[in-house]
């Protein structure tokens, strides 16, 4: 055995980031780790790599533990770590960056020696033409290469990967797909972590799914593709939630719904690397759209670029008609659109009524504030209760409550919710959805980005399916539901 | 590395200019260029540990004050040879990074740089106060005869390119890697294998060394130091200009940082203050337009078409 976890666990004040996890990985196996957002995996790396200190359990690596070690004394034993985002030496060049590793970890001392080690990764992972080429004028996937060698530079006995192939287009993806496969096949030990389910399937001798900081299951990757507690985790129980009244057709007061925000042609990235491609869709008013893909997919680039924190490359936003491509940031919750962001972000050192009292910041809001904040309490009894506390000594179900009413006190025509269910128990996000259709309910508009399928698909009029910056399948919350391609397009298979 | 043959010829023709130039300029001015040596020694000390392992101190003329300090008493109590004392005095302020370097290694960035200038700060004040050392009054040597103002020019130089050939040698190691990798991405650095407790602590205590020594050697030519001029912030702050100006993170940046600076404050010594405003505002002028320095923007251009792998100057 290569690795082993006993039991391990890490909490962060109440929330068990990991929760007595356990796994092994054997000379040259590859074994892939999957699960939605907030289910442990980064934390797992950073666990294995002594960045953080294990609450219980403990790790052997090669039959010895390292749990306790620091983390340069872990690499030089040979465990290899690449990052989600690349961190590569900036101001050196490639050759430079790859020469690291070799003189800490391998068995040189003199730069010439490391030199020639490094040029031989150099033609590993593609980038012998590079050599010279300081690493921050690296494209994504060159610097990705990076990552992989830098992490080869210490001969390392396990390589630990995280998302590597996150932010890639699909020719960049098989192109590493590629490269890891070569490596696999030179008996290289890794443990893969990859939300690009075909990626990980392809190249994972077993899988194992994490939820909740909890190893869920493990097996194959046949196995695990047509496994209905994994297909659980990603989409969500297919039965309705008791607490939430099935959904009524909508009756529509006005004569046609007007178009509320509308996407068109909507290209967009963050400098070189194309994030958003050729995607449109509408909004009308008093609709809940559902906007669903797994991570990585654009959900949040999307939302990034309607609020005009991120420019277009190209393609028209409207809203009420109107273009607000040329909007700033902060003019977005004067003309009516509010958002709930990923992460909640509130004001953490402010009480829940300070909170409140900012969202209604703006000039529209401005003088409604003290109806409006009575009927955020009415929405949610337990903010008044806490109106006094600070914000981020709130459970996790609180603060999102608190950010939802931060949102409304800003009396805005559409909300947005990024990620609403994030690291919540069950319960909890029942009751947030109870909410959100009781606000759908006195007219305001809402999108509604998830990852988990059905819940989204339960309380929304209408839903897109978003992959990889493309929108891939929309319809009817109903057409969706019953459809097979929901899946397919989620599973890639 | 290789260098054309011109490029040696031409640092030959240098050396002997250099050589050459005190018997025929004034005085005065052989003074300024003992200044431009000393500065140039002091900012490839502190280029060292900030250009590359990217630990920007803002307590630079703690170690210079320490070694001055050190080498003044080692003489006046036990009339050891100066150049002695002043390597004491380098091994002083070595001790004393050694000594700082557990609390001060906690902090990083921004952090990192105000905790040296505090550090520095407080102990500027303790030595004012220290009736040991002299307190407020400082400690007076015999001027030592034996060496002239020439002769003084002549060892500043010999410490301004001793301490560049030792900044690229030590660029050549291990240790000049991975602290340049340190100074790049600490994270990385771990994950590559770098002890970078260790790797910072051995930079720290090089960067104190040479500091110190340079302070013990100024310390002897000034013959009588003071806690207010010796220790002052200017030593540190003056340190950080000459080298962002010139070019952090280049061997020759603090050379050329330095001479600018110096002759620009020559050029301003009539309008005292207004020197400094002006050495701020082209401060601020280098760091929003060419950050990479007067030397590392000419590089940048220059050697833009000759990419090669390996250490760069």
């Amino acid at each position: 055995m290569l690795l082993e976890l006993n039991h391990v666990s890490k909490h962060f004040g109440a929330v068990a980031a990991v929760n007595h996890l356990s796994l092994s990985i054997g000379e040259g196996e590859v074994l892939g780790v999957m699960g939605p957002n907030g289910s442990g995996k980064t934390t797992l790396l950073n666990l294995i790599m002594g960045v953080y200190a294990l609450d219980e359990g403990e790790i052997r690596f090669a039959g010895q533990r390292i749990s306790g070690l620091s983390t340069d004394g872990i690499s030089r034993r040979g465990i290899g770590r690449t990052y989600q985002i690349p961190q590569p030496f900036h101001r050196m060049t490639v050759l430079e960056n790859l020469m690291v590793g070799d003189l800490y970890g391998g068995s040189h001392r003199s730069l010439k020696a490391a030199r020639t080690s490094a040029v031989a990764i150099l033609d590993r992972v593609g980038l012998g033409e590079k050599a010279g080429t300081e690493a921050r004028k690296l494209g994504l996937l060159d610097l990705k290469r990076l990552e992989l060698g830098r992490a080869l530079s210490l001969r390392p006995v396990l390589l630990l990967l995280d998302e590597i192939a996150a932010g890639l287009v699909e020719t960049e993806v098989a192109e590493l797909q590629r490269l890891i496969l070569a490596l696999k096949s030179q008996g290289q030990a890794m443990l893969l972590i990859e939300h690009i389910l075909s990626f990980i399937f392809g190249l994972s001798d077993r899988v194992l799914v994490m939820n909740f900081g909890e190893g869920v299951t493990e097996g194959t990757p046949e196995e695990i593709a047509n496994h209905p507690q994994v297909h659980e985790i990603y989409l969500g129980k297919k039965e309705v939630h008791k607490q939430i009244e099935p959904r009524t057709s909508k009756m529509v007061s006005k004569a046609e719904p007007q178009g509320l925000l509308s996407l068109r042609n909507v290209n967009a990235g963050y400098g070189d690397f194309q994030a958003l491609f050729d995607v449109s869709l509408d909004i009308l008013e008093g609709e809940i759209v559902g906007l669903i893909g797994v991570n990585g997919a654009g959900k949040t680039t999307l939302i990034r670029t309607v609020n005009r924190q991120l420019s277009l490359m190209s393609g028209e936003i409207l809203f009420r008609g109107k273009s607000i491509v040329n909007a700033q940031a902060y003019d977005i919750i004067g003309l009516g659109m509010a958002q709930c962001i990923e992460g909640r972000k509130l004001f953490p050192e402010l009480t829940v009524q300070e909170n409140l009292e900012i969202g209604a910041y703006c000039r529209r809001a401005r003088d409604k504030r003290r109806s409006t904040m009575g009927q955020v309490y009415e929405l949610f009894p337990i903010l008044a209760e806490r109106r006094n506390q600070i914000a981020n000594t709130l459970s996790g179900g609180e603060q999102q409550m608190l950010a939802i009413g931060r949102a409304l006190m800003a009396l805005p025509e559409l909300i947005i919710f990024d990620e609403l269910s994030l690291g919540l128990a069950p319960l909890v996000i029942d009751s947030l959805y109870k909410a959100i259709r009781e606000i759908n309910r006195q007219g305001i508009t809402v999108l509604l980005v998830e990852q988990n399928v059905h819940r989204s698909l339960e309380v929304a009029d209408r839903a897109y399916i978003i992959e990889r910056g493309r929108i891939v399948l929309s319809g009817t919350a109903g057409s969706l539901g019953r459809d097979e391609h929901v899946k397919q397009a989620y599973f890639g298979l | 590395m290789s260098r054309p043959y011109g490029l040696w010829g031409l640092i030959g023709l240098l050396g002997v200019v250099l050589i050459i130039l005190p018997h025929v300029i004034s005085r005065y001015m052989v003074f300024v260029f003992y200044m431009v040596w000393l500065s140039i020694g002091l900012a490839q000390s502190w280029n060292f540990l900030a250009g590359y392992a990217g630990l920007i101190s803002l307590g630079h003329a703690a170690f210079f004050g320490i070694g001055a300090y050190t080498t003044a008493m080692v003489v006046a109590h036990w009339g050891v040879p100066f150049w002695v004392a002043a390597i004491g005095g380098g091994l002083m302020a070595a001790a004393f990074s050694v000594a700082v370097a557990l609390p001060i290694f906690r902090f990083r960035g921004i952090y990192f740089a105000v905790g040296t200038l505090v550090l520095a700060e407080a102990l500027r004040i303790w030595m004012i106060n220290w009736d040991f050392t002299g307190g407020a009054q400082g400690i007076h040597l015999e001027p030592d005869t034996g060496t002239s103002l020439m002769g003084f020019y002549y060892i500043m130089l010999c410490i301004a390119a001793g301490t560049t050939v030792l900044l690229i040698a030590i660029l050549r190691t291990k240790l000049g890697m991975g602290l340049r990798a340190i100074g790049d991405n600490e994270d990385s650095a771990q994950n590559n294998g770098v002890n970078t407790f260790r790797a910072k602590l051995y930079a720290f205590l090089i960067s104190a060394f040479i500091a110190g020594f340079i302070g013990g050697i100024h310390a002897t030519k000034m013959a009588s130091i003071e806690p207010y001029s010796i220790f002052s912030a200017m030593w540190s702050l003056s340190t950080v200009n000459t080298v962002i100006i010139g070019g952090t993170g280049t061997v020759l940046g603090p050379i050329v940082g330095s001479i600018f600076v110096i002759f620009l404050s020559e050029l301003l010594a009539d309008y005292h203050t207004f020197h400094l405003v002006i050495t701020g505002i082209i401060l601020i002028l280098v760091i929003r337009l060419i950050p990479a320095g007067i030397w590392g923007q000419m590089r940048a251009s220059r050697f833009a078409k000759r990419i090669r792998g390996g250490v760069t100057t």
